[in-house]
């Protein structure tokens, strides 16, 4: 299993910067860019534009701008007498935009030495971006992946246990329900309700607010995880459920099952600890995506509940153009991706003792 | 699992039960108000860039020139402004510029000239990336007379020119040297976001959670001229983050925010009659839409003079260079169904690029009326006739087309945005009752701006936003100096006329506003004759409170100029 793990990961390497190509590569041949914006404003010339665009570098070839986020621009702008400015210029222009001074000295260092960058808009290394992110969506994505299988699979296995009956049934109904519910309205009602009109629960935020200090532990304000967790949760329990129940059917057969039924076990034993526990190893497949779609965020509900999260992070950085941004959001989500899937791929064997990598 | 099941749930009641709750602080005399999207992070005025954080700076730090709100004109001695007064040169190309010696920094530092001056320095060291960096359009030097006394040169004479002197005090002792040498590594770096950061109030930073809320506290006592600058009556101001439109006039209602800057027009009615909240409604709002046609042919963009300052023939677009059909266009569309449709009636419709109560607007430039009749007439007159009964009109003896050519077009705008969407509907709808075939399309704002910047579109609804204080000058929305790749002048209207009265309104001696309006109101009845835009139409203001606030004096575009005396009771 180790040599398995440590061949997966090293496999992973190639995949990972395949990834961050190709997402280079469609982030930079998209139209705009992020000074596109600053067309609306009439009082910064073209010629402007066109300076900022060219000193942010967004103007180089894809390649020299990949190559600079990978490797850094220390190296492409080097100041050799210590007046700020850079005197030696390789792959990109000594003077960038047609100032007729050279640029600064480049400082970064790249992300292959650990620097991911600064934020085109907020002028800040987007790796502290990341990790004042990192936790509000660790939040979330695990609380709504816990009450979803915490929910789901007691659901499932009931259902399929009592198939056709009327748990069956109101089960079913409620999974297509749930699932077809858009996440906007499901967040917008539950807050008219518990928010606004009720008064029992706050209306958005990770926190309340404070005039010092920051947010309070997490045991201090699990009320404001309660409503965006069950937004997030509800799709997850209706998919949880349904795919329990298809493979807790499948497992109700076995012939295994039928012995222990025949020697007299208790149903509740038969079902939970023999027929649970095979029935859980399909689950497996999804647990790898679902860690995945938690490190990423869930754009939606972290807007409407006005929730920290990466996703949010994420989506207005592709809006604004922020390559730094975007590029960090997507290696997060590689990592995810790849992580996940390798995890699925353990917790088979964990789960299924028949099952072996080597 | 069962046992599992029943000590989680337990576990998370006994959590959401038991849980001590976090200590609150006392939010009774706090005002709060509300920004979508994010906190600001970088609350460095030289590099700072989003208008999130613009707010918050306005408290910190004062800016080199202040607004008179009630005249919303910039004069010197203006509350949040540190000149104190100047004077122009006799070829109104030197500002000299007096400071107020009363600010200090809240480590005991006084604001000297320095502070204003190192963002000029900034700007021209090539060092330090700032989106100040535009300003080199409009200002040639900024220099230290002494500690209080500055002098800004422009590079020609401007009535809006103390508009562009948009510097705000910067911490310079902290980065300069005995020899004036400055750290620019450092002024790149310094976000002074941190509440042990320096400002000069009226107010502090005291706690910023990432993309949840900022919060200022006044300055210590003794550090803010309440005397001269009036005093601080509140106990601070928090900016939450809000996600959602939605859920932030739901928060209001609700009395979680306590004012609105900008209220959607479909929410009007609802705050309207809300008890318990005031509101204040003014025309025009900040924002105006438009619907404009692209004058020179797509396919053959130009800018409007060469290198040496001379006309180029445009190449003509085929449906929209002859002004006839501009003006049958403009009859063919019912502003007010627009509006209703739009803005839910929340609008002003505008006979030019001035709206109704811009001290410039005319009001004696007529409207077009909404009449098809005379719209299908002039199109006639024009060439452009319906023969082969298709219910499109096509091209027969038309200045630009060829022959048969049907007139139809492509209408585009950004996607999400409801208001341009339903005026582009409204547009394609009408139209068709003229016979003109338009073919409405929603796509992403990027790519729009590039076919703008580009000058290959047909037609376009778009809008701008109205600087504050207002500036009349829109020589290069509609000068020939914008009409290049990449410029604010994207449908190619070409008129020298207009040129020559953007340029006499702006450069005016003596800078009489009267004087100045008559001429910006030839200019509207030119645009009124030629239509650079077809038709245009400005969203109405409205700022709404809490009851609970005391001493808010709203003027138009300015609600927040006296923030430091509001207070609030529960």
């Amino acid at each position: 299993m180790i040599k398995y793990t440590i061949r997966r990961l090293i496999q992973a390497i190639p995949i990972f910067f395949g990834i961050t190509l190709l997402s280079y590569l469609l982030m930079t041949a998209a139209p705009g860019g992020p000074t596109s914006a600053l067309a609306m404003d009439p009082r910064i010339p073209p010629q402007q534009r066109q300076a900022m665009a060219a000193r942010l570098g967004v103007n180089d070839p894809w390649p020299v701008q990949y190559l600079r986020w990978l490797l850094g621009d220390d190296w492409m702008r080097v100041d050799t007498d210590g007046d700020g400015l850079a005197d030696i210029a390789r792959l990109i222009p000594l003077d960038a935009d047609g100032d007729g001074r050279p640029e600064p000295a480049g400082r970064r260092k790249g992300i292959l030495r650990g620097d991911f960058g600064e934020s085109f808009f907020q002028r800040r290394p987007v790796i502290t971006m990341i990790e004042e992110k990192i936790g509000p969506t660790l939040e979330l994505g695990l609380a709504s992946l816990i009450v979803g299988l915490v929910i789901g699979l007691p659901v499932g296995i009931i259902a399929a246990v009592r198939r056709g009956g009327w748990f069956d049934n109101v089960t079913r109904v409620l999974a297509v329900m749930f699932n077809a519910v858009p996440v906007f309205w499901l967040g917008l009602i539950l807050l008219m309700i518990f928010s606004f009109r009720l008064q029992l629960l706050p209306s958005g935020g990770q926190c309340g607010l404070v005039l010092s200090g920051g947010c309070p532990p997490i045991y201090q304000r699990l009320e404001y995880l309660l409503l965006p967790t069950l937004v997030l949760s509800t799709g997850a329990i209706a998919i949880y459920s349904r795919y329990i129940r298809a493979s807790m059917l499948d497992v109700i057969h076995q012939d295994y099952m039928r012995t222990a039924l025949s020697k007299g076990l208790p149903g509740k034993d038969v079902w939970f600890k023999h027929g649970a526990r095979n029935a859980l190893i399909p689950l497996a497949t999804f647990l790898g995506p679902a860690i995945t779609g938690l490190l990423s965020g869930a754009v939606i509900t972290e807007t409407i509940f006005s929730w920290p999260g990466l996703g949010r992070l994420g989506v207005t950085a592709v809006i604004q153009q922020d390559f730094p941004v975007v590029m960090a959001v997507v290696i997060m989500a590689s990592i995810a991706t790849i992580l996940g899937f390798l995890l699925s791929d353990i917790l088979y064997a964990i789960i299924d003792p028949r099952i072996r990598f080597d | 699992m069962h046992k599992l099941l029943k000590a989680l749930l337990v576990g998370a009641l006994v959590a959401l039960v038991v849980a001590p709750a976090a200590a609150q602080d006392d939010l009774g005399n706090v005002i709060i108000g509300s920004t979508f999207g994010s906190t600001g992070v970088n609350f460095n005025p030289i590099t700072s860039s989003t208008a999130t954080e613009q707010d918050i700076m306005n408290l910190l730090y004062p800016g080199l020139v202040g607004v008179n709100p009630e005249t919303a004109i910039i004069e010197p001695n203006a509350p949040g402004g540190l000149a104190k007064s100047w004077e122009v040169s006799e070829d109104g190309t030197v500002y000299t510029i007096t400071l107020k010696d009363y600010f200090q920094w809240s480590d005991g530092t006084p604001v000297t000239a320095n502070d204003i001056a190192i963002s000029w320095a900034a700007i021209t060291s090539g060092q330090v990336e700032t989106p100040l960096a535009y300003l080199t359009s409009y200002i040639t030097d900024v220099r230290v007379i002494d500690d209080y006394t500055l002098e800004v040169t422009i590079p020609e004479p401007s009535c809006e020119s103390v508009g562009n002197f948009y510097f705000q005090a910067f911490p310079s002792h902290l980065v300069m040297d005995a020899d004036g040498n400055v750290d620019w590594q450092a002024v790149n770096t310094m976000t002074m976001s941190s509440p042990e950061d320096l400002e000069v109030g009226p107010y502090a930073l005291s706690a910023q959670i990432p993309d949840q809320q900022t919060a200022l506290v006044p300055v210590a006592e003794g550090q803010w001229p309440a005397e001269q600058e009036g005093p601080i009556l509140n106990d601070g101001y928090i900016q939450k983050v809000v996600g959602d439109q939605t859920v932030q006039i739901e928060q209001f209602l609700a009395g979680e925010i306590d004012f609105l800057t900008f209220v959607p027009p479909d929410r009007r009615a609802d705050i309207r009659s809300a008890e318990g909240i005031s509101s204040y409604e003014f025309s025009p709002g900040d924002t105006w839409d438009y619907f404009a046609v692209n004058h020179a042919n797509p396919e053959n963009p130009q800018p409007a003079r060469d290198e040496n300052g001379n006309l180029i023939e445009q190449d003509p677009h085929p449906l929209f260079a002859v002004r006839e059909v501009r003006q049958a266009l403009a009859h063919a569309i019912n502003m007010d169904d627009v509006i209703t449709a739009a803005v839910f009636g929340e609008g002003s419709k505008m006979q030019s690029m001035y709206a109704p109560g811009t001290w410039v607007y005319n009001d004696e430039v007529p409207f077009y009326e909404y009449d098809p009749d005379r719209a299908r007439e002039l199109l006639a007159e024009a060439g452009w006739t319906d023969e082969d009964g298709d219910g499109v009109i096509e091209c027969h003896g038309c200045a630009h087309a060829e022959e048969g050519t049907p007139f139809s077009f492509t209408l585009y705008t950004n996607q999400g945005n409801t208001r341009r969407e339903a005026f582009g509907q409204i547009i394609q709808d009408q139209l068709a009752e003229v016979g003109i075939e338009v073919d409405f399309q929603t796509i992403d704002f990027n790519v729009l701006v590039d076919m703008l910047d580009q000058q290959t579109f047909d037609a376009v609804i778009l809008g701008w936003r109205n600087s504050y204080p207002f500036s009349p000058d829109y020589t290069q929305i509609f000068g020939t100096s914008g009409d290049v790749i990449g410029g604010s002048n994207s449908v190619s209207y070409v008129s020298e006329e207009m040129d020559e009265l953007m340029r006499r309104a702006l450069t005016l001696p003596g800078c009489d506003p009267q004087e100045r309006a008559e001429i910006y109101g030839q200019a509207a009845q030119l645009f009124h004759e030629d239509l650079p835009y077809i038709v245009q139409f400005s969203t109405n203001g409205m700022y709404a409170w809490q009851d609970t606030l005391q001493g808010v004096d709203p003027y138009p575009a300015n609600l927040l100029w006296n923030l430091t005396e509001w207070t609030r009771t529960e």
